[in-house]
């Protein structure tokens, strides 16, 4: 199974206010196949939104190799970066990041837009447009009843469904969540951690998700920790997967 | 806390300098805008007062002729004035209009008088002893303000020559300067002994003789003693002549000052948007000092207090901005007050502390004023809004008064000025009501952009492209598209009023020349700018040389001379014109309002007539009768009818130049005095021929156009003069232009984790830049189609409500579409170019933002 997502030695490094270099990521290795689900557990500061940063090609590594199904981001321009996580990269964030003037489903179709596409692969591959994709979406986070609703008047469980829901809209290789349940109390990060989990699996996409939450982290099919910039295996021995 | 936030502010402004930097320039443009215009009004109040001062010290009387004629007071009249019991001191005062002292590479134009050293208290007289040679004063020395010799590198005793305008080199005499004296509080007149005065003005006669009472004397038994006693002249108290002339230009100041006013009011919005931009930034700082216990008033005081700072620093480099831009404009608007208010060119500028602090107290009170609703709604907010992440930025909720006062006083506010507009005979005659409903107008129209804004959020188009969906962004956020829009509408609405109302008059003037410029061929003295301005200072009589040469040629059918004279009626200057009425062609000048053939029937029968402007100010109609000084006091005349006149706004009035002359008798033994000569060429003449020959013949003592170079020369004439307005409509414009800047910028800022999100989700660098551009169209859009629709009605209000009130002038309506073409192009142009920095720093966020929130 060839992956979704291979990070090969990555380093990355701050420079700091006196000059010193800060090294946030030290020659980290990982490998995500399709359908695969893998968590990353680590302290406040410990790089893990930074991982996920790199893994979207967000941020450059300092060093080593990042590649995106076929492409190696190094070699891509900043408008080819932003075009491949349009289409292959799927992002879900702790504070949900929606836009609060759009409605809830101008913000599930707002990765189209920016892509400009207009149909989507629906679940037999088979072409679907892109506006019957989102209210399938949303009837499947449950929010088919609030689609034409400012997005600020939704509660914070409802934010992050919405959030899901537009991560998935162009069937992405690749979901990178980041502390998806932070924000959420108890009832609500169980109702959006199934949501994700399900919806990744039907989909068989690649989930990389970055939380403090054990009971999340145990969800995953590989539990990880990043540690003074290193990559372990978490609570067991170290897997296939954190080479 | 106080001193915490003021050590803060340095590091506050080094973390975003533009931040800082732009309020405290748009707040630097308006005073700017303010000091400017207060500067030139001054300077222009100062030529005039140059002319009308009283300049003896202490005069408590001024003994003037009925007719503003250079040396219309006769020189036996002082001595009369002398002998009158209870004159301790007459001065007799004439003006050198036009006066130019030079030396061999340089000369200027300067304030002239000729007077009598010892008979009165002058300013230049308590010059140090060593500055002044009287001996040399009573040989022809001239005595120069200080800046004026040092602009000329002279001192005293050093040669320079003296000559009057027009004269040319042939007129100018040499002398040596009899002296200097500082020329303090705006004093900067050059004076010459009274004989040798008027030997350069070749003419006998005073202009005035100022009188001081003895003590314990009765000013008005002696006024009327001086009236029994000198007949045919006026005697009025020393401070009359200032007023008057004070209001002579109110209304030219008071539109410099409402055009001045526009672009205090779109910097106001201006420092509200830098304002709230600045409150976005740290609207978790005040959630912090809120929660720790500072109440709602001391963080709206502090914050006011920032303000405050920031206005005063605003306020002072205002000063220099101020200045340049008064000094830049002085040409301009010392060619529309030569032009408007017969008056020489303004020589310079005074920079006077009482009108800094104006213009600075104003700026200050409109940024206040800017700032106080965002300061207010920030320290109103609950601190665990303002401490709540992603929530403060949101636009709050607005109360349904807030949503519904602006657009419904707004609404009230256009619909008044509307009424006034198209229907101004209904609307309430007070002084300066038109300004008034101007000022009610943009007003009005600042406050709808917000719901029209709404009004429009439910739209879904162009979403599929990033333009399209700036559009939206726009679109949905009222809160953050409203006061950029407003700024530019006020802006928009001002170009265009102003714009539509001189392209009117314009066409109306063009019109006008066309229908009453009837000769081929004007004659006038050399020297005189012609036409109204040579009846202003200095009269230029047409020699019986060139009389006799129009006369003599063989072109010429019929002429049509001209006599003019100044007189005063109410207090305010009047062209007294005479035409031969007898002429067939005489009435062809005329653009007679009403009963054309009744009232040339009259004039022909010895009646007046009128100008518009006159008639407006003194209330006359066809059939009224009016009485002239000096003329027909106890025979007032029949006016025949009015005619529209845009040559002046002061008045004037036409009657048949024999009987002027039978009323205004020229000096005994001279003949009555020709100053211009409209000349009607036989059927088939060549006229550039006609003028040719004239030229040559008349060489250069007389100026010779023909009927289209008069015309041109004319619509020249206004140009130069609506130039001063060019200044301030870029003013506001690019204040306006630097509005909506501030405001993307603070989007940008505010909306950074947006940008963010759209990078993580795909849109590259053009793509946030072409958000950011959609924006910028509503906003534009906006402006072009409220600002717009204001423009009409504010034109309407100019040329219907606010000319024939101040000016007494019917415009025909024109719209210069061509010149409003260009002007909205200059609007998209210069609102795209006030976008570019922020779409491009917005472009260069990257999605690593998204640590923040949305």
């Amino acid at each position: 199974m060839s992956p979704v997502l291979e990070l090969d030695r990555v380093v990355r490094r701050y420079t700091q206010a006196d000059g010193s270099e800060l090294t946030i990521l030290d020659s980290v290795s990982l490998g995500i196949g399709k359908g695969e689900t893998v968590s990353v557990a680590g302290r406040s500061g410990s790089g893990k939104s930074t991982l996920l940063h790199i893994a979207a090609g967000i941020e450059i590594p300092s060093e080593g190799t990042v590649r995106l199904g076929e492409r190696d981001l190094a070699g891509l321009s900043d408008p080819e970066r932003s075009r491949l996580r349009g289409r292959f990269v799927g992002l879900v964030f702790q504070f949900f990041h929606l836009v609060p003037y759009l409605t809830v489903r101008e913000n599930v179709l707002l990765p189209a837009r920016i892509a400009r596409v207009h149909e989507v692969p629906g679940e037999a591959e088979d072409p679907t447009e892109v506006g019957a994709a989102a209210d399938r979406l949303l009837a499947a986070v449950g929010l088919e009843g609030r689609a034409r609703e400012p997005a600020r008047r939704l509660s914070g469980g409802e934010m992050q469904r919405t959030a899901i829901a537009r991560a998935l809209l162009l069937g992405p290789a690749l979901l990178l969540a980041d502390e998806p349940t932070g924000n959420l109390d108890a009832r609500g990060a169980g109702t959006v951690a199934d949501l994700l989990f399900r919806l990744v699996r039907d989909r068989g996409a690649g989930l990389l998700l970055a939380t403090h939450d054990p009971e999340l982290a145990a969800r995953a099919d590989t539990r990880l920790r990043l540690r003074g910039g290193r990559l372990f295996a978490d609570e067991r021995p170290p897997s296939s997967n954190a080479r | 806390m106080i001193r915490l936030l003021l050590r803060a502010a340095p590091a506050r402004f080094r973390a975003a300098p533009a931040l800082g930097a732009l309020p405290v320039l748009a707040i630097a443009l308006g005073a700017g805008a303010v000091l400017s215009v207060q500067l030139l009004n001054r300077a222009a109040l100062e030529t005039l007062d140059a002319g009308l001062e009283v300049i003896s010290g202490g005069a408590d009387l001024v003994v003037a002729g009925l007719v503003e004629e250079a040396g219309s007071v006769a020189d036996e009249a002082w001595p009369a004035v002398l002998a009158t019991p209870g004159v301790r001191r007459a001065a007799p005062v004439i003006r050198l209009a036009g006066l130019r002292v030079g030396t061999i590479d340089r000369e200027v134009s300067v304030p002239g008088w000729g007077v009598d050293m010892v008979s009165g208290s002058f300013y230049f007289a308590g010059a140090d002893e060593g500055t002044l040679a009287p001996e040399v004063f009573f040989s022809g020395g001239i005595v120069l303000p200080e800046r004026v010799a040092s602009r000329l590198g002279v001192g005293p005793l050093n040669p320079v020559w003296i000559g009057l305008d027009g004269a040319g080199a042939v007129g100018r005499r040499p002398t040596l300067v009899a002296g200097t004296y500082p020329g303090e509080n705006g004093h900067a007149s050059a004076f010459l002994d009274l004989s040798y005065a008027q030997a350069l003005r070749g003419r006998p006669g005073l202009d005035r003789i100022e009188v001081s009472v003895a003590e314990g004397s009765d000013v008005e038994t002696i006024r009327s003693a001086l009236s029994a006693r000198i007949p045919g002249t006026r005697i009025e108290e020393s401070g009359t002549l200032r007023a008057e002339g004070a209001d002579l230009f109110a209304a030219f100041r008071l539109n410099l000052l409402a055009l001045s006013a526009v672009s205090l009011l779109v910097a106001a919005f201006l420092v509200y948007a830098s304002v709230r931009a600045a409150l976005a930034a740290r609207r978790q700082e005040i959630g912090l000092y809120r929660a720790l216990g500072a109440s709602r008033r001391r963080v709206g005081t502090l914050l006011l207090g920032e303000v405050l700072l920031m206005a005063l620093a605003g306020a002072v480099l205002g000063i220099p901005v101020g200045a340049l831009a008064a000094g830049a404009s002085l040409d301009r608007v010392s060619a529309t007050i030569s032009n408007l208010y017969l008056l020489e060119r303004i020589e310079g500028l005074t920079i006077d502390p009482q009108v800094v602090l104006l213009a600075g107290l104003v700026a200050v009170a409109a940024a206040l004023a800017g700032a106080a609703p965002q300061v207010l709604a920030e320290s109103s907010r609950a601190p665990v809004t303002l401490l709540a992440p992603g929530r403060a930025s949101l636009s709050p909720r607005r109360r349904r008064f807030w949503r519904l006062g602006p657009p419904v006083v707004g609404t009230a506010l256009i619909g008044a000025a509307g009424w006034a507009a198209l229907d101004p005979g209904s609307w309430p005659a007070l002084p300066g009501s038109g300004f008034g409903a101007a000022g009610a107008l943009l007003i009005g129209a600042a406050l709808l952009p917000d719901a029209v804004i709404r009004l429009a959020a439910g739209s879904r188009a162009g979403q599929n492209s990033a333009v399209g969906r700036g559009v939206l962004a726009a679109l949905r956020e009222s809160g953050s598209t409203g006061p950029p829009a407003a700024a530019l509408v006020v802006a928009v609405a001002m170009l265009v009023g102003v714009s539509a109302l001189i392209g009117s008059f314009r066409a109306t003037l063009d019109a006008w020349l066309g229908e009453t410029l009837a000769a081929d061929i004007y004659v006038s003295r050399a020297g005189g700018a012609g036409g109204a301005r040579s009846i202003a200072s200095e009269r230029r009589a047409l020699s019986a040389e060139v009389l006799a040469a129009t006369a003599a040629d063989p072109d010429v059918r019929d002429r049509d001379l001209l006599r003019a004279l100044r007189i005063r009626l109410e207090g305010r200057p009047v062209a007294v014109l005479g035409v031969d009425a007898a002429l067939p062609a005489a009435g062809d000048r005329f653009s007679i309002l009403g009963d054309r053939e009744a009232a040339l029937a009259g004039f022909g029968r010895g009646e007046l007539l009128v100008s518009e402007p006159l008639a407006r100010r003194l209330g006359l109609e066809a059939g009224a009768a009016l009485s002239l000084p000096a003329a027909t006091a106890g025979r007032p005349l029949r006016v025949a009818g009015v005619y529209r006149d845009y040559g002046n706004e002061q008045g004037a009035l036409f009657l048949d130049r024999t009987l002027m002359n039978s009323l205004y008798p020229p000096e005994p033994g001279t003949p009555a005095p020709v100053h211009g000569a409209a000349l009607y060429l036989r059927e088939g003449a060549d006229r550039a021929a006609a003028v040719t020959r004239l030229e040559r013949t008349l060489g250069p003592s007389a100026n010779v156009v023909d009927n289209a170079a008069l015309r041109s020369r004319a619509l020249d004439v206004f140009d130069q003069t609506m130039a001063v307005t060019g200044l301030l409509r870029v003013f506001a414009l690019v204040i306006a232009a630097l509005g909506v800047g501030l405001f993307l910028w603070t989007l940008v800022r505010e909306r950074a984790p947006e940008v963010a999100l759209n990078r993580a989700l795909g849109a590259d660098r053009g793509q946030v830049a072409a958000g950011f551009l959609g924006r910028t169209l509503v906003i534009i859009g906006i402006s072009l189609l409220i600002g717009g629709g204001a423009g009409a009605v504010l034109t309407l209000l100019l040329v219907q409500v606010v000319n024939p009130a101040w000016f007494g002038w019917t415009l025909t309506l024109h719209w210069p579409l061509e010149v409003l073409a260009a002007q909205a192009a200059a609007v998209v142009l210069a609102g795209l170019l006030a976008a570019v920095l922020p779409a491009r720093l917005a472009s260069r966020l990257d999605a690593t933002a998204l640590r923040q929130e949305i």
